[in-house]
């Protein structure tokens, strides 16, 4: 049984006005007490005690209405910030973005593949020694954004005390080291779920093609669970991708995936993104040799798309930032 | 006499390379068991009259690595399973449920949590699971009021509860001792019950000392990312953590089975799809043997050394060294193992997951002490080391995330832990003497 004290109950309400606030960016005192449903004073009260602590700000704009003053509430973008970082294999890149969620400032951590652990060494030196140059506050939350055929694991972190080491995500140790909310993002699943915004396709598969092949499968607007998170690595379906292929023998490798898939999954649409030099004919000559397959009992249509990545950060930060205001 | 003292020097100077630090343990048990080899005169390759190997490349390097394969695949499996709890959520809500159960009372909560973490830590294992337990665990007993250092250690103190009954380890300790199951169970019933009482009194001693008296609830809060597990399929998989238990200690099921047994209930009461059982279920495994990963080198290291103190030609050498040392009264093992309990510190020669297993072979083989009795020594002494020593990663990741000394950690259990093996030693002797 669940015992709410009013301790907790404020908590929440604390917690949903921030939400609120986050989601409007700007809203009035009485507007967050109709759309929270809690009484004027309660808001009033509630708001006072998310001032004093810094969390949101009175932004000076005031609406008149009726002879009344409307003061309008915004989050307080010098309390802290939020971290973003982007890996790649070639690169890794800190956004810093204050909780308005504009960015303030990027650092190029590395422009090579670099380990788990001098990765996280490297972070921490940023945070730690570079972050108070450009941004003002404390480190409220960090997000953490896989890139393309990035995997997690490729980052783990050995956690060593010299006579025993044990090996840890590369979240786990930037959650060890921070103290603050982590949240993990990849880019292939962000622009999957922009994809599937514009094209209402609730089962489908995307291919991402690099130097390995990952799927992302979507069934009734979910993104199931694989494998490597919410992607699973293909590549040995698809022979050889790490060298430069002929179009037959892509398209032959992923007419045999997709039949796989298809025989699993009731996938309608299929997106393929990545390191495509002619992506539309790829796609109509996949489409062409579906057809004759035999083994699909539906059609499936094979779309060549490019990533949608604007945003991005911003995107993983105001998740990053609800987390922090969930915990806070 | 030259070569038992060449070897003991060895043993000496490796396990003080191993203590500065100069040389991971997975690195120095092979190359102690070939060391021993070579100063004792095996062969690296050879057969006996009736054309059985005898060389050190094949019955030591080769045999060795396969020597703990039960206990690796019982970690395996194990680690399986406690990725699945991780991942469907039934840590987290093991958890959360128990810390809303104890209110706003702080000894109750600190009392539940420890009940929580010691039943979790019975299946999960390595520092992925710690951490997981650890960063939920800590904040809520840091909020009610337990000051970090007494939060750190009593968490500490419910990972080693855990640890005596998690049958991973069983069959580890079941292959360094040449015992069944059943016999090492048998024993860590009382050490678990000891562990339990000390664990108990130093809440109590914390809270006095401390003062704690703070009554405001714990922060449980229904966070976005904790995935809700609600009615009866909720209910029966959070009890996952004592299938395997069940089975193996009192259905006498094997360990593999009865993990994968597990394995099946917590899918069954979790799953939404079967495909999305199937694909948690792989992942899970990959993920498992990830984590699992330093404990199965670790054992390849042990088995080879096991297997070098046991060759013919070595325990040859030894065994006249070790018979003047090694006690046969019941007084004098009490003394012995008693004083010498604290050598598990710093992967030292009574830490059964270092150097201690190959002298745990050794003494077995001597044949003076009843091999139950060398089992209770040891596994006493693994009490200091599960919790207590600062190399220890769960310790460090611990006291990092409490910000609190390792060393200080180690300084306040010592005196409870040295207790409760010195406890275990007496108990040993008297039930298998």
């Amino acid at each position: 049984m669940k015992k709410s004290g009013l301790q907790d109950m404020k908590r929440e309400n604390l917690r949903l006005i921030m939400n609120v606030i986050l989601e409007k960016e700007t809203v009035s005192r009485i507007e967050l007490s109709e759309i929270i449903g809690l009484s004027p004073s309660t808001v009033s009260s509630l708001t006072s005690e998310l001032i004093e602590k810094g969390w949101i700000v009175e932004n000076g704009v005031t609406t008149p209405t009726g002879g009344r003053k409307r003061i309008e509430l915004s989050v307080n973008s010098s309390k802290g910030y939020i971290a973003i970082l982007e890996i790649g294999w070639r690169r890794a890149v800190l956004h810093f973005l204050d909780l308005a969620l504009e960015k303030k400032h990027s650092v190029l951590i590395s422009d090579y593949y670099i380990t788990g652990n001098e990765l996280l060494e490297q972070v921490t030196h940023c945070l730690r020694e570079e972050a108070e140059n450009f941004c003002n506050g404390k480190l409220a939350g960090i997000g953490l954004l896989f890139q393309e055929d990035m995997s997690p694991s490729d980052f783990n972190v050995m956690y060593s005390t010299s006579l025993s080491s044990a090996s840890i995500s590369f979240c786990e140790a930037v959650k060890t080291q921070f103290k603050v909310p982590v949240m993990e993002e990849y880019s292939q699943v962000y622009s999957f779920r922009q994809i599937m915004k514009k094209e209402e396709s609730t089962n489908s598969a995307h291919i991402e093609i690099g130097k390995k092949v990952f799927v992302s499968i979507t069934s009734n607007g979910t993104f199931l669970d694989m494998t490597e998170g919410k992607k699973a690595d293909m590549t040995p379906f698809i022979e050889n991708t790490g060298k430069k292929m002929s179009a037959d023998k892509l398209s032959e490798g992923i007419v045999n995936l997709l039949q796989m898939i298809c025989m699993m999954f009731p996938i309608e649409n299929v997106y393929l993104s990545g390191r495509l030099d002619e992506g539309d004919r790829l796609a109509e000559r996949i489409n062409g040799q579906l057809k004759k397959s035999d083994l699909l009992k539906h059609a499936v249509e094979v779309k060549a798309i490019k990533p949608v990545i604007n945003h991005m950060e911003t995107d993983l930060g105001k998740r990053v930032l609800k987390k922090v205001i969930c915990e806070m | 006499m030259l070569q038992g003292t060449c070897i003991i020097i060895a043993f000496l100077v490796i396990a003080a390379f191993m203590m500065a630090k100069k040389l991971p343990t997975l690195l120095a048990l092979p190359f102690l068991a070939v060391v021993i080899c070579v100063i004792a005169g095996v062969p690296a390759v050879g057969v006996n009259g009736e054309g059985a190997q005898i060389g050190w490349l094949s019955t030591v390097l080769e045999a060795g690595t396969v020597r703990m394969g039960s206990a690796i695949m019982a970690v395996i499996f194990g680690a399986w399973l406690g990725q699945l709890m991780n991942k469907t959520g039934v840590t987290e809500n093991i958890i959360k449920k128990s810390a809303e159960l104890g209110g706003d009372r702080p000894l109750i909560v600190t009392l539940i949590m420890v009940t929580a973490v010691a039943l979790l830590f019975t299946t999960l294992n390595g520092l992925g699971s710690v951490i997981m337990v650890g960063t939920i665990v800590l904040p809520i007993l840091i909020s009610v009021g337990v000051p970090a250092i007494s939060a750190a250690s009593i968490f500490l103190m419910a990972f080693a509860v855990g640890l005596s009954f998690n049958i991973a380890n069983w069959t580890s300790f079941s292959s360094i001792f040449g015992l069944e199951i059943d016999n090492i169970k048998g024993f860590e019933v009382y050490m678990l019950a000891v562990t339990l009482i000390a664990t108990i009194i130093l809440i109590f001693v914390e809270f006095k000392k401390n003062g704690v008296k703070f009554a405001f609830s714990a922060p449980v809060s229904d966070q976005i990312q904790t995935k809700q597990l609600r009615g009866t399929a909720g209910g029966l998989a959070m009890i996952t953590p004592l299938v395997p238990i069940v089975l193996v200690a009192f259905l006498k099921v094997p360990v593999v089975p009865s993990f994968l047994a597990g394995i099946f209930w917590i899918l069954l009461f979790t799953s939404k799809s079967f495909s999305k059982a199937m694909n948690l279920l792989v992942k899970t495994c990959y993920d498992g043997i990830t984590d699992a990963a330093p404990a199965i080198i670790l054992m390849v290291g042990i088995g080879i050394l096991y297997l070098a103190v046991t060759h013919a030609m070595v325990k040859e050498v030894l065994n006249p060294f070790l018979l003047a040392v090694v006690p046969t009264s019941k007084v004098g093992y009490i003394i012995f193992f008693s004083i010498l309990a604290p050598l598990s510190l710093y992967r030292g020669p009574m830490n059964l997951f270092g150097l201690g297993s190959g002298i745990a072979a050794l003494v077995i083989g001597l044949g003076t002490l009843n091999p139950q009795a060398v089992m209770g020594a040891f596994l006493s002494a693994e009490r200091i080391q599960g919790c207590g020593d600062p190399t220890n990663t769960q310790n460090v990741w611990t006291a990092n995330f409490a910000e609190v000394d390792v060393n200080t950690i180690t300084k306040k259990l010592l005196p409870y832990l040295w207790t409760i093996s010195v406890i275990g030693v007496i108990i040993s002797a008297f039930i298998y003497f």
